[in-house]
């Protein structure tokens, strides 16, 4: 079991995540991640990944168990190999296209960035065990304190926020179930909510208009 | 002019009565919806409303600017006879 409740109440991941780890995770949960996290915010990586993974082909990072993640990070290149100076959350809608493959091929458990993705992707979500974590926009600073080191960085051809990137990170946050592997979606239901606010906050919107007119 | 309100300084009522009120009218509106920070649920989401404008002739575009969101790019392809070829 790698998923063990924290004393603040925010439940602590520990990768690689069983399949069974990743259905117990639900809609809401704050959670802390640890581990080894592969990121990209390249569209060529993207479509890169989902052929490959279609051809049956193996990535260069495997992510079975493991976390892909809509995260943009900058490796300097050192003697030694490289040196991550940032993460920060990349728009997932982006990648609606790549995505159902990655989750249904890889065998990953998490995947993330910010915004969720479509319903085909929450459809790929439940059937292949895994959940979408929304991370803090922005929260560059942050979500930062938690890189521990460069673990591997593929397809040096691209920029390097395009690059295949995994970082070790310790106590990566925060970071909350946004969309989880069981087919609920908290963008889904707040859209919902929100569109059978919507008369009201018309109206009221209307009626604050011509108070002022 | 959408950019130009994100760098007004947060706190910094509008000059123009009439536009202040609409950016508080708004502000209001928007919080309502309850989507919350990052849009995963609660009472703030958004901070500010900030509105600008200039005159124009026969036609009036309108340009929203809201934090951080990358999904703004489209191109397409118009042809002479009315079709319209989407490129992404």
């Amino acid at each position: 079991m790698s998923v063990i409740a924290g004393s603040d109440g925010v439940r602590e991941l520990r990768l690689p995540l069983t399949e069974a780890d990743a259905r117990s995770l639900v809609i809401g949960d704050q959670v802390r991640l640890t581990g080894p996290v592969t990121m990209s915010i390249g569209l060529p990586t993207h479509k890169r990944m989902a052929a490959m993974l279609e051809r049956g082909e193996a990535l260069p990072q495997d992510l079975r168990g493991g976390a892909f993640v809509h995260l943009s990070s900058f490796n300097r290149e050192t003697a030694g190999g490289f040196e991550a100076l940032y993460l920060n959350p990349s728009t997932s809608t982006r990648y609606d296209e790549s995505m159902p493959s990655i989750i249904r091929k890889s065998g990953v458990r998490v995947v993330g960035g910010k915004g969720g993705l479509s319903a085909q992707c929450v459809q790929a979500l439940k059937d292949a065990g895994c959940v979408y974590l929304s991370f803090l926009g922005g929260g560059c600073t942050l979500l930062s304190h938690a890189i521990r080191g460069v673990a591997s960085v593929h397809w040096n051809e691209y920029i390097s926020q395009f690059r295949l990137i995994t970082l070790d990170v310790d106590g990566l946050a925060p970071a909350t179930v946004a969309i989880d592997a069981n087919g609920n979606s908290v963008y889904e239901q707040l859209r919902d909510r929100a569109n059978a606010r919507m008369p009201d906050i018309l109206q009221q919107l209307k009626q604050a208009r011509d108070a002022a007119a | 002019m959408a950019k130009e309100q994100v760098l007004r300084p947060f706190g910094l009522i509008n000059p123009e009565p009439i536009l202040a009120a609409m950016e508080t009218r708004l502000l209001d509106a928007i919080n309502a919806t309850g989507f919350g920070p990052m849009g995963t649920g609660g009472d703030s989401s958004a901070m500010a409303v900030h509105i600008d404008y200039a005159a124009s002739h026969g036609f009036m575009p309108v340009a929203v600017s809201f934090n951080c969101w990358i999904n703004r790019r489209t191109r397409a392809r118009i042809y002479n006879d009315g079709r319209v070829e989407r490129l992404e």
